[in-house]
């Protein structure tokens, strides 16, 4: 086994085992029986697919500073592997874990819609469940970067206070400034700031419309992009606690 | 062809940032090696910037200055990790994880059979303990599982900081044990602690720090040993035991004088009796790690 599959397995095994995450889950799944003609799509939109960012959110808090507090995490790199199998390792864990989840609503949200006898919107749904882990390994990225120089859960937090504050700016800053020409300006920037929702692409085949691929496309590239990110910081950072 | 030593610091040093917005020098050069076959310990009062050259050693800590080799590599070279066990100070692992676990999850990673988790369990009577999570564990039982993780790899370099700290007297004995163990394979041992006593017994050298900086290196072996020798009637023949005997002295009702070794120490009796010296008690001891200690970094004379 690779180093970086040892610590994805036990930090699955950690964080899967975490309360909070199997409370989420088990909502999760509980959000993918409900009756909905497009259950199929939907199970990662709407109500669910807010659902399935609280179980990113509560799976990626903390995700690499948790074990450097706690000074496990020195004692682990102590062992023959480098920061970056470290990383990927611990990132691989979590995104297991939203894996796991994710495929079992998925499964659930399809057996309820045969049994229901809703119709089947098969490319849509065999589309959604990629598009959906796409979107939230995103997330994972960037909550992982951040996470590489901040303490505890506050990765997340500021995550979110960024994303709200952004969203917040977007719509007030023309208001406020009686700029209406600057409304399209600012939904542009939108589109790089941070993962993207990709879960319209699965909405258009099941419409048969024509297909957008660009947002899953920046979700990959941000990934890749974070990772390096998240590498080059976590080099940087001390192991140790500090006693002074 | 020379053998790299096993540890090899060079100049290294540190300070923080402290809250009043001034600096705080925990480590300030300090140049030290371990070779292979010894054990060396370090000594110094709280703050002397013990833990902080054990962590900068490593590289778990980032140095202002000076470098540090693992047997002649990069301290983040993989092969010279391979090579390494640390057991830190108060060590905490995942809390829910068992104690086997944790030690099957660092076995893993140096690619070792998991019948070793379960032979070094064994061998440091953590049985119980191993099949329950480390939420549940006391301080003793932390400290075993820290030494457990450190001795897994069967390290040719081991970094110790208070291995001792929190253990029950048995487990101090398998602790020196342990040390000699490494030691008679002919790997090396640094090892931080405020057990005189213990540093005493197991180690070959040992560094004073205070302040940051290392203030004497005392090499037990060839330091000598001590003799120290109750009598009853110390005030009458002091006087005499000065004039014949000036290396040693008296302190109130004992006679201390050092020794090249344990084999001196009836011809010395026998001359302490023929100059009238009614002995209760001879003990030998190490070399002067006490008074060194004091002398050094107490500054008592």
């Amino acid at each position: 086994m690779s180093p970086s599959t040892v610590v994805a397995i036990a930090t699955a095994r950690q964080r899967g085992l975490m309360p909070l995450t199997l409370i989420v889950v088990a909502v999760l799944l509980l959000l993918a029986l409900r009756s909905d003609p497009e259950a199929g799509t939907q199970v990662f939109s709407g109500l669910s697919g807010a659902w399935f960012v609280v179980l990113t959110l509560v799976v990626g808090a903390g995700l690499l500073s948790e074990e450097i507090e706690s000074g496990h995490a020195q004692l682990v790199l102590l062992r023959p592997l480098t920061r970056a199998q470290w990383v990927a390792g611990r990132f691989a864990g979590a995104a297991a874990i939203v894996t796991a989840a994710g495929a079992a609503a998925w499964v659930l949200a399809f057996a309820m819609a045969v049994a229901r006898g809703e119709p089947l919107l098969l490319g849509a749904r065999l589309a959604v469940l990629p598009l959906a882990l796409v979107q939230a390994f995103a997330w994972l990225s960037v909550f992982c970067v951040v996470g590489a120089v901040t303490p505890g859960w506050s990765n997340v937090g500021l995550v979110a206070v960024a994303y709200v504050g952004w969203k917040v700016l977007k719509f007030t800053v023309p208001l406020a400034l009686r700029q209406p020409d600057l409304a399209p300006v600012l939904e542009t920037i939108d589109h790089y700031c941070g993962p993207q929702d990709s879960m319209g692409t699965a909405m258009q085949i099941a419409r048969g419309e024509r297909l957008v691929v660009s947002p899953a496309l920046w979700n990959l590239f941000g990934m890749a992009a974070a990772w390096l990110g998240t590498v080059e910081l976590f080099k940087r950072r001390e192991l140790a606690r500090r006693r002074a | 062809m020379t053998t790299a030593p096993a540890l090899e610091a060079r100049g290294l040093s540190k300070s923080y940032r402290t809250p009043g917005g001034g600096r705080l020098v925990a480590v300030d050069e300090l140049s030290f090696e371990v070779k292979p076959g010894e054990i060396v310990g370090i000594l110094g009062p709280n703050g002397a910037g013990k833990t902080t050259a054990l962590q900068l050693s490593l590289r778990l800590l980032h140095a202002d200055a000076g470098e540090s080799k693992l047997f002649g590599l990069d301290p983040e070279d993989l092969a010279a990790r391979r090579k390494v066990g640390y057991a830190p100070d108060a060590p905490l692992f995942p809390r829910a994880l068992t104690g086997m676990q944790v030690l099957h999850f660092h076995g893993d990673l140096l690619g070792l059979d998991r019948a070793r988790a379960s032979t070094l369990v064994d061998q440091l009577d953590f049985g119980e303990a191993s099949r329950r999570q480390t939420a549940t564990y006391s301080r003793g039982q932390l400290q075993r599982l820290g030494l457990a993780q450190a001795l897994l790899g069967e390290p040719d370099l081991l970094l110790l900081d208070e291995p001792t700290a929190g253990l029950d007297p048995a487990g101090v004995a398998q602790v020196r044990d342990i040390l000699t163990g490494v030691r008679a394979r002919g790997g090396a041992v640094l090892l931080n602690s405020h057990l005189l006593s213990e540093v005493e017994r197991v180690c070959d050298r040992v560094l004073f720090m205070k302040n940051g900086r290392c203030l004497h290196t005392h090499d037990v072996r060839t330091g000598g040993h001590r003799v120290e020798v109750r009598l009853a009637n110390a005030g009458q023949i002091a006087v005499r035991l000065r004039e014949r005997m000036p290396d040693g002295a008296v302190d109130g009702d004992r006679f201390r004088i050092p020794v090249a070794g344990a084999d001196v120490v009836p011809p010395l009796v026998k001359q302490l009796v023929e100059l009238g010296a009614e002995i209760v008690e001879v003990k030998l001891g190490g070399a002067e790690l006490e008074e060194l200690y004091l002398t050094l970094v107490e500054g008592r004379q």
